[in-house]
Formats: structure tokens, sequence, C-alpha cells
């Protein structure tokens, strides 16, 4: 069948080559496997990695940054940019045109926006300090925040840029129904087709203002292969060129053969984190919660993702720029210490639940790990598997008392916003409803400064004070693995992203 | 779902006489999984040991070791409790309710026999997954609500096949003679039908928990029914899918186990019928 | 004659409808909340109830029961939470697949079965006989979500015979949606290349499918054609020198159809229930799957929907059923219980 297929493939490069001489296409497909279906393309909504791997290859952002050193920041849609206490000023990238001709300017981004932070979903909250957005001329804008934070263009690495045209022109609600499965950008790869319960179809954009690679795919099929095993088997026997989120022994055990390769990055904070629920009993109990965070057999996970994985000392990773963690004392097994901790809090015989999100293994995997960790102290854990949004709002309308999360942060160099998602009240992911007036205070306070040196101190402060609650148990924190086949190239992985892939970069080895 | 294999006389149980010894071992030995699985089981089949993870079968580990070191043979004994025991509660509870409505069905007649039947086949058209689905959300997930969703699903079949057997024995000449005499129809029930119908049901009974069980494995399988790390055959199944290639075993053994039974009780169950009268 | 096809008729409208209320309560007394999964992660509380009131969730549950009857009146199935579009528009897309490959399946298990059964029933008890009672016997067991995946193990990862899932070739363009059924429309579209791409597509699917009805088919259809052939008229037959498949085809099949069709009927709508199986394995795009994905994020009129399809299409072959049995077997006379 492969043969048969790269036959055709060429035949078909032949033709195209004989009748239109003109035509720069490389005829070449690509095959992406993908861990679900979106449920909407619109880039204000999407935030699951099968949505962000539509939107982020059709659509462009202001700035992007160097995959190995994020702090650098590179330019994209916008070319200059500078910060003035709270204004930032954009200057944009001349010439660039939508994939349907319209031109790209100011107005566009003051759209999108204006937009998004109205619509408040997808990743909304990654820039949620705007103030306003003015357009002063076509090619520059200025961007007012509340208050001042250093972080702004950097987060706006995440933001997709659509056309003012296409907002106001399809439909009153913002044209939520339209962008929802239709798409239109500046981007590397333009929306094609979208067969629902199949694939999404993207064809390359010639006319990008960026630069392709040699031998770039020209067409992209994304798609929906709900379970790990069948991705895994299938880059395996060649049906998809590349997929998301490969079990990680499969992973392992694929690259090691012949016509494939690894490739490895760090992009995940904690793969996974548990959360104990701080207002139920008995994880409302510090010193119970200290005892699981010290009971728990963190080797066990080292053990399961086999050399791949070290162990977290507090939330931030050592290789996320600013990163305490160097500082941060090392976290280890010690079941003295949790016997202890657990005789401190007056807690004997305890039960708890743990909801845990389905789908992935490593989630699973960690549960069991504490359940039996948890059973050396005589705590009997129960868990129990259940759909994402079930799960989470299982452990916040206190019906478990803990719950299990992979976590990423899509900033390439904002640990606030993480930090707010997970830490601070009313974050998403604050499942275990954790709350800390000090921590409030200083992750509030951490974008206003401009001192790179002070802003690490602060970030360290606020890490210890999450350590020092033993809100979270820190599992493991693995490399990314990804296997690639010898036929395909330029796969990276993202360290600001769940996994997912910058088509733009990957190109043909044969 | 079942519908029993009607056999006349003439066929020889051959086959089946080869296999029915091989099918009651297959059964001997799933009731001492069941009822005494710490003396069977050569490991504990929970605590974790991460250094035998994901290991071949062997002598030490038959049926070879999951992503925890945990071994599967251990596991898959474990589980019988789980799985052989949801299913065969399943079959019992809706065949002690099918066979009562059944009867009493049938021993009524007329217009409330037929109100009674139209229910059955109400329940009957149900589709069985998409109720396991709707008890599962609204109950929550769990052995408990499979086994629920699983009985009304199959209590239908016994109450169709009893109504059936009741009206057809009613005709009988020893029965209209009772009857003539005075018996009371509930004595007549008891000492005339039931006994007869009782072997139906027995041989329903039998080859119906080889479905059951698959029924419960798959609803484990979609994460409808038991939870970690309750050695479930069907979580087991769903649990390996992430190390199918790189460790058949944790997939091939339980499901093997789940054929083995069912086809044993499907022989069991064509045995009894081929065994009795008429 | 008529009047019996009204009433059957009723009553399957009736059924239905308590199909679509049970699946209906049980689905909306539920813990978790739909309006979540709508705004998504990282939303604020005040987007999720916003989302909620946009929806008509925080309506109390008579209301949303009146107003979703009354839409079920009206033909409209609601709107699926999850894909963002109506339910019949999802149904129109996802039903086909589901379709054909129960179609393409059953006409294999039909064929199959009554050739595997007449083979075995020309000398019961005999040696082949003895090995097909094994086959089925052994097959009755096979968890089809478990022969699913081996078949794939066996069939894509070390054979390389045939694809892994999916109903089209993925790097080649599907023939343009006419019927929705991907076999038609490759006809349609005249290529040859897409008819066969599909075909190999449905390949393992349906015999997975195929396999686990043959296992209880393939038995009653031996045991019916068994004990025809214990038949007098069959006797006659051979005595006045007639081949035996003459007898089979002409005689005995006629006569036995009324018990394989019964079988047949359940095992359809047995089917129809547990193809959300299969489809997941496969990663089939049908109505199983598509309910499936909905159910897990408490979208739940997609799984409303799939609950009233499956039992419309065992209401409708019931009463198909009931209608021909009188025509192919005119001892049958009157249908009804």
């Amino acid at each position: 069948m492969k043969g048969l297929q790269r036959i055709s493939g060429i035949a078909l490069v032949m033709l195209l080559g004989a009748v239109s001489p003109a035509l720069a296409e490389t005829g070449l497909t690509f095959v992406y496997a993908d861990a679900g279906e979106p449920s909407t393309i619109d880039p204000a909504k999407a935030n699951i990695n099968w949505e962000l791997t539509v939107t982020r290859n059709v659509y462009d952002r202001l700035v992007d940054f160097d995959l190995s050193d994020p702090s650098r920041l590179l330019p994209a849609l916008a070319t200059e940019w500078k910060q003035d206490g709270k204004t930032w000023t954009f200057k944009l990238r001349d010439g660039v045109k939508f994939h349907n001709g319209a031109t790209f300017d100011a107005t566009d981004v003051k759209a999108t926006l204006d937009r998004l932070l109205k619509i408040g979903q997808g990743q909304s909250y990654l820039v949620d300090d705007i103030e306003s957005v003015t357009v002063v001329d076509p090619l520059t804008v200025k961007i007012e925040t509340k208050a001042p934070t250093v972080f702004l263009a950097s987060n706006l690495s995440r933001i997709e840029m659509l056309s003012h045209e296409d907002i106001a022109k399809h439909g009153d609600d913002l044209a939520q129904a339209w962008f929802n499965d239709h798409a239109n950008g500046t981007g590397p790869y333009e929306f094609v087709s979208w067969t629902r319960g199949a694939q999404i179809e993207l064809k390359r954009n010639d006319k990008w203002w960026g630069k392709f690679p040699d031998k770039p795919f020209d067409r992209v099929i994304d798609r929906f292969v709900t379970d790990g095993a069948n991705r895994a088997r299938g880059v395996e026997g060649g049906e998809f060129d590349l997929a998301n989120f490969v079990p990680l022994d499969e992973a392992l055990r694929i690259s090691s053969e012949s016509g494939f390769h690894l490739v490895e990055g760090n992009n995940l904070w904690a793969w996974p984190a548990i959360y104990l629920n701080m207002d139920l009993a008995p994880t409302n109990n510090k010193d119970f919660r200290n005892a699981l965070v010290k009971a728990f057999d963190y080797n066990a996970m080292l053990q399961s993702y086999q050399g791949k994985a070290v162990t977290p000392r507090g939330p931030v990773p050592s290789w996320f720029p600013g990163s305490p963690e160097k500082d941060e004392p090392e976290i280890k097994t010690d079941l003295a210490a949790a016997k202890a901790a657990l005789a401190a809090s007056g807690i004997s015989n305890a039960k708890m639940k743990c909801s845990v999100p389905a789908g992935f293994p490593e989630f699973r995997f960690a549960a069991t790990v504490l359940q039996s960790s948890a059973a050396q102290l005589g705590v009997t854990v129960e868990i129990e598997e259940l759909p994402f949004v079930e799960a989470i709002t299982t452990i916040k309308t206190d019906k478990s008392n803990c719950f299990v999360l992979g976590n990423a942060n899509l900033s390439p160099t904002d640990a606030t916003k993480f930090f707010a998602a997970h830490y601070l009240k009313g974050g998403f992911y604050n499942s275990g409803k954790f709350f800390d007036p000090t921590l409030q205070d200083l992750i509030a306070k951490l974008p206003t400064v401009s001192d790179p040196a002070e802003r690490e101190k602060l970030l360290k402060q606020a890490a210890d004070i999450v350590v020092n609650a033993h809100y979270i148990i820190w599992t493991a924190r693995p490399k990314t693995v990804v296997p690639e086949p010898d036929r395909i190239g330029g796969y990276r992985i993202d360290p600001a992203e769940y996994i997912n892939a910058r088509f733009w970069e990957l190109h043909s080895n044969s | 779902m079942s519908v029993s294999a009607a056999s006349p006389r003439r066929l020889k149980a051959q086959p089946v006489g080869v296999l029915l010894p091989l099918a009651l071992v297959v059964l001997a030995i799933l009731v001492a999984f069941t009822l005494v699985p710490g003396l069977i089981a050569p490991h504990n089949p929970i605590a974790l040991a991460m250094s035998d993870r994901l290991k071949p079968p062997s002598l030490l580990h038959p049926f070879g070791t999951d992503e925890g070191g945990r071994d599967v043979f251990s596991r898959v004994v474990f589980g019988a409790r789980y799985s052989l025991g949801v299913a065969i509660a399943i079959v019992f509870v809706s065949a002690l309710f099918g066979v009562l409505y059944g009867a009493l069905s049938g021993m009524a007649g007329g217009r409330l026999d037929n109100l009674m039947m139209r229910i059955v086949d109400l329940f009957f058209g149900f589709p069985a997954l998409v109720l396991a689905l709707a008890i599962a959300a609204s109950m929550g997930r769990g052995l408990g609500s499979v086994a629920l969703s699983l009985s009304l699903i199959w209590w239908p079949g016994y109450a169709r096949l009893v109504r059936g057997e009741v009206l057809r024995l009613r005709e009988r000449p020893h029965v209209e003679a009772a009857r003539a005499l005075g018996v009371s129809r509930f004595v007549i029930l008891l000492r005339h039908i039931i006994p007869f119908v009782v072997q139906e049901v027995n041989v329903r009974i039998t080859t119906d928990i080889g479905y059951a069980l698959v029924a419960v494995t798959a609803l484990s399988f979609l994460g409808l029914g038991a939870n970690s790390p309750t050695p479930e055959w069907g979580l087991l199944i769903r649990d390996s899918r992430p190390y199918f290639g790189s460790a058949w075993w944790y997939l091939v053994f339980p499901g093997a186990m789940i054929m083995m039974t069912a086809t044993a009780s499907s022989i069991i169950g064509d045995a009894l019928a081929s065994r009795r009268p008429g | 004659m008529v009047g019996f096809l009204l009433r059957r008729l009723v009553w399957g409208l009736l059924v239905l409808l308590s199909v679509a209320v049970i699946t209906f309560i049980l689905s909306r007394v539920v813990p978790a909340d739909p309006a979540a999964f709508l705004a998504g992660q990282n939303a604020s509380e005040a987007t999720v109830q916003r989302i909620r009131v946009e929806h008509g969730l925080d309506r109390p549950l008579p209301a949303q029961f009146v107003s979703y009857m009354a839409g079920l009146a009206r033909g409209d199935l609601g709107e699926s939470i999850r894909t963002r579009r109506s339910v019949s528009a999802d149904l129109a897309q996802y039903l086909p697949a589901t379709l054909e490959l129960l179609f393409v399946s059953f006409v294999f298990y039909l064929a199959i079965s009554f050739f595997l059964a007449a083979l075995a029933a020309r000398r019961p008890g005999g040696a082949v006989d003895g090995v097909i009672r094994l086959l089925t016997m052994v097959g009755t067991g096979i968890p089809v979500f478990w022969l699913g995946m081996t078949l794939q193990f066996v069939f894509f990862y070390k054979l390389h015979w045939l694809p892994l899932d999916a109903r089209f070739p993925i790097r080649e363009s599907a023939p343009p949606v006419v019927t929705g059924f991907l076999l038609v429309d490759s006809l349609l579209a005249g290529s040859l290349t897409a008819f066969f791409g599909s075909l190999q597509h449905l390949a393992l699917p349906a015999a997975t499918i195929v396999i686990n009805l043959l296992a209880v088919g393939t038995r009653l259809t031996r045991a019916a054609l068994i004990r025809e052939q214990d038949r007098l008229y069959v006797r006659t037959a051979r005595g006045k020198g007639l081949s035996p498949r003459r007898i089979l085809f002409k005689h005995m099949l006629r006569n036995a159809l009324s018990p394989i069709l019964t079988a047949t009927t359940m095992q359809f709508g047995y089917m129809i229930s547990w193809v959300i199986l299969v489809e997941v394995i496969f990663d089939w795009p049908g109505i199983g799957l598509y309910a499936y994905q909905s159910f897990q994020v408490f979208d739940y009129s997609p799984v409303i929907a799939l609950a009233l399809v499956s039992t419309a299409g065992f209401v409708i072959i019931n009463l198909a059923m009931d209608l021909i049995y009188p025509i192919i077997d005119p001892r049958v006379q009157s249908v009804g219980a």
C-alpha cells in the first residue's frame, strides 16, 4: 500500500510538472494524527491541543519566540514592539494578506483583541490585562494595560489574528457561529475542509510572509484518532506521519526501530500534578496533605517514565526563563516524615476519593501510585476515572479530595498566568480551591517589575508559598518524547505548548 | 442478548460431548477464582512492583506483568469475582424478576397478559448501550450502574420465555384436568407448570451468563464500569491499550479469559439443552 | 391488514416516545454541567453562567423537557453542544457511516451464516458439523471489542494487508457526498479506486461484526435447517430424486426463513446498540462514535438521538418482519404478539 502511494504520488508530481511548469508545489501530503476532534476552530475559543493544532497553523500571531530560548522573542506579524509603563506599541509587518486576499493591518489587531476579550474564552486569560487597543496608523497599534506588564508581547505570541472584515460581516454575534467552523487567517496553511468525525484538511499558503523549509508539505491532513494505541500503531505502520500524545512505551519502542528517530523536548510543567482539595476533609488538614506529599512514591513515577523524567521541586520547571527551581529543596519520598506528619494531623483511618480525567494513562497511573503510597499510611484512596469536565467539577463541588492533571504553560515567559489559573482564587484549574492572600499580591505585582532578577525573587517566593502549603503533589516532570519517521524532518517540541505541530517547519526528507 | 438453540432429539451431542468436560473444568477453575482468589493467585494484584514493569510471560508471571509491575495472572484471578460475579448477579436477578413476571402474565391471561407483554416489548426495544450510558450518566459510573442497566435489559427475555412456556403448558391435558377439578391457579402454577419452566430457564441462564459477562466487560471497556485498580477483566483490556505494541500479553490474556468463560457457559448451556425432554 | 399496520405503527411511536422520555430524564439528572464544557477551560465563572443562560441550561427541568418534546414533534432533535450544530445535521452526516457498515456486515453475515449452516446441516453430527459447531461456540464468547483490536493487530500491524482505521484512505480525496454511503458515492463518481478503497476500510470493522454475529446466527440457522430436514416433505423430495441443493434452496429455505429472520431481527437490534464498540476501536465516524464522544462531555442530545434512531430501527425492522412472514410462510396466518 505504501509503495503504491509513493508511486501514485510521484506520478502526480510528474503530471503536474508536465501540465503546469510554473507550479512550485511539491505535491507532498502530511498526515497528522491528533488526539481528538475540535469542538470549534475559533481562535477566541480554542484551548485544547487539537483545536490549537488548526488555529496555530492557519493563523499568525504578532510575536513568535525562539523555541530553544523562549525568552528571545521574534518578530511575526509585528516587527517591533516596546513598552512604556502601561503602554505597549507594536509596529506591524507590511504587505501581509489573509487567505481571502484581504490586507492585514492594525484594524485587524484591534478587532481581534476586542473580540477576544469580549468573548472571554480560549486563551483570553493570557491577555486579560489589556485595557484598550488603539489604532495609531495602519501599521501601528497601541495597547494599554490595566497595570504595567512586561509580559504582554510574550503572551501575544499565543493570540491568533483575525480579519476585522470577517468579524464584521459574518453575523451580529461577533461572527462566533461563522468562526466555529470557518477560518481565514494569514498563516502558513489555509483551511480547506472539515469532514466531521474524520479529519480537517489544510493546504499550504505559498504567499505566506514567512519562510518554508525545502520540500514543505503542500497538503496537511489532521486526523482525529482518539485512542493512543491507534495513534502509535498508525505512526509505526506508516498510516500517519506524526501523532500527538503517543504513549511513552510505544514512543520509545517505535523510535528505536529502523526508519524512526526520537524527538525530545521540554514543555510539560508536571505530568501529572495531583491537586488536593483544601476545602474537604481530610485533605483540608495541612499536616495530612504534607503526609501525602512525603509518602508519595516518586521513584515509581520515574521508573514508569523510564529515565525520561525528573521529580519536580516546585511548580516551575528549571528550563523556564527565570525559574526558581534550582534553589528549591529536593522533593523525595520520606515515609518516616510522612508518618510523623500524619500523626501531627490527628487523622486516622482516613478515606479519600480522587477524580482522574480519563484518556491519559499517566494520570491514572499517578493516582494508582498515590493509592498504594497512601495505603502505607493507612489511608484509603478511591479512584474514579471520569471525562475531564466531569472530573474537575467533581472536585470543585467537593465530591472528591483530589484531582489529577497534567500541566503546561502556554506563555513562553510569563509564569503569572499559569499561577493565576492554578493557584489563585477563581483560577479555572485551581480545582482544590487554594487561596493565599500573599500569593495573590505577589502574582499581581510580578509583571509590573522591570528588573528580571527582582522578578525571579518574587517568583521564588510565590513558588515557596505553593510548595509549603502542600497543595500539590508534583508527581513527575517528563520530557516530551515523539517518534518521528526518518522520512519527515523539522519537528521540534514547543516549550510553551501542550505538544503540537508547527506544520510550517516540517519537511519531507525523501 | 441470547437466543437459546432449540435442539431436536435427533441431534447427536457429539462435539458438545467432547467439549463438555473441558467446559466443566473451566467452570471449576472459575469457581475457584471467584471464591478463593487468594489461594490461587501467586502475587498481589494491587501492589506496585515497578522493577517488574511490562515483563513478558514467564514461569514467574504466566500472563506477564502490567505497567505497575503487577502480575497479570493474579489480576485476572482476582478479577473473576468482579466480572463474572456481576454477570451472574445480573442474570440471576433478571431471571428471577423475569420468571415471576412472565409466569404471572401467562397465568393471568387476557387483557392483563396483553398489557404486561406490551411493557415487555417496550423494554425489548430499548437500546442496551444507550440505556447503560444514560444510567451511568445519572447514577455515576461503576459496576453498580452497569449491573442495573444490564438487568433492565435482560429481564424481558425471561419474561417472554416463561410466559410462552406457561401459555403452552396451560393447554396440557393434565393441567386442564386439574383446573376441571377445581385446583387453584396458584397451585397449578406451582406444581404443574413451574417445574417444566425451570428447566428451560436454567438452560437460558447458563448461556446468558456468558453473554452478560461479555456485556459487563464491554461497558467497563468503555469506561462506564469498574474503576482502577479493580482488576475487572474489561477494565484490564481498557488499561492495556496504550501498551499494546509493547505488551501484547496485557491485552490477550484477559480477553482470552473472557472468551473461555463465555464459551464454557455456552457449551454447558448447550449440554443442558440437549438433555432436557422434548 | 391496514388495521394491523396502524396498530403496530402507533405502538412503535409509543415506544419511541418512552425511549425519548426515559433517556432525556436520565441525561438531565446529572451532577455536571454542559455549560462548563461549552465555555471551555480557562473561562471565568461569569462566562460559564452567561453561556448557561444562552443555551437555556438554567431553566428548570420540566421547562427543558417540554421544549425538547415540542422540538421532537417538529422533527428537531436539538443542538449538539459539542459540535455546535443541530443534531439533525450531525445525524445526516454520521448515520450513513453506521448504516453502511451495518448493511455491508449484514449482507456478508447472512450469506456466510447460511452457507455454514447448510454445510453443517447436511450431515448433522458429522465432522464438518462438529467443526462448525465448535467454531460457533467459541465465537459466541469473543468480546467484540477484543476481537476488533486483535484483527487490527494481525491484519494491519503484522501483515500490513488492511488499514488501521477510518472509512477511506487518508491521503486520497473522498468522492463528493451524495448519499453518504461511500460505496455508492464512489460508484456515482465513477471512481473504482475510491470504491475499492472504501471496501478495504470496511473490511476489518465489518469482519469484526460478522464474526461476532456468526456465532449465534449460524447456530440458529443450522438448528432451523436441521429441523426442516427432518420434515416429511424433504424426505419425500429426496425420495423423488431431487438434488440436495435444489431441495435446500427451493424448499427448505423458504420454510426455515421464518426463524432465521427472527434471529436476524434480534441480531440487528443487538448490533445497532453495540456498534459503538466497533466504531470506537476503528475510529469509524458513525452515530455510535458521535454519541459516545458527546456523552463524554455531557452533551446528551446526541445520546438521546442515538437511542431514538436505534429504537426506530428496531421497530421498523420488526414491522418489516411482521409483514414479510405471511408472505414467506403461508402457515403463519395472523401476526401479532
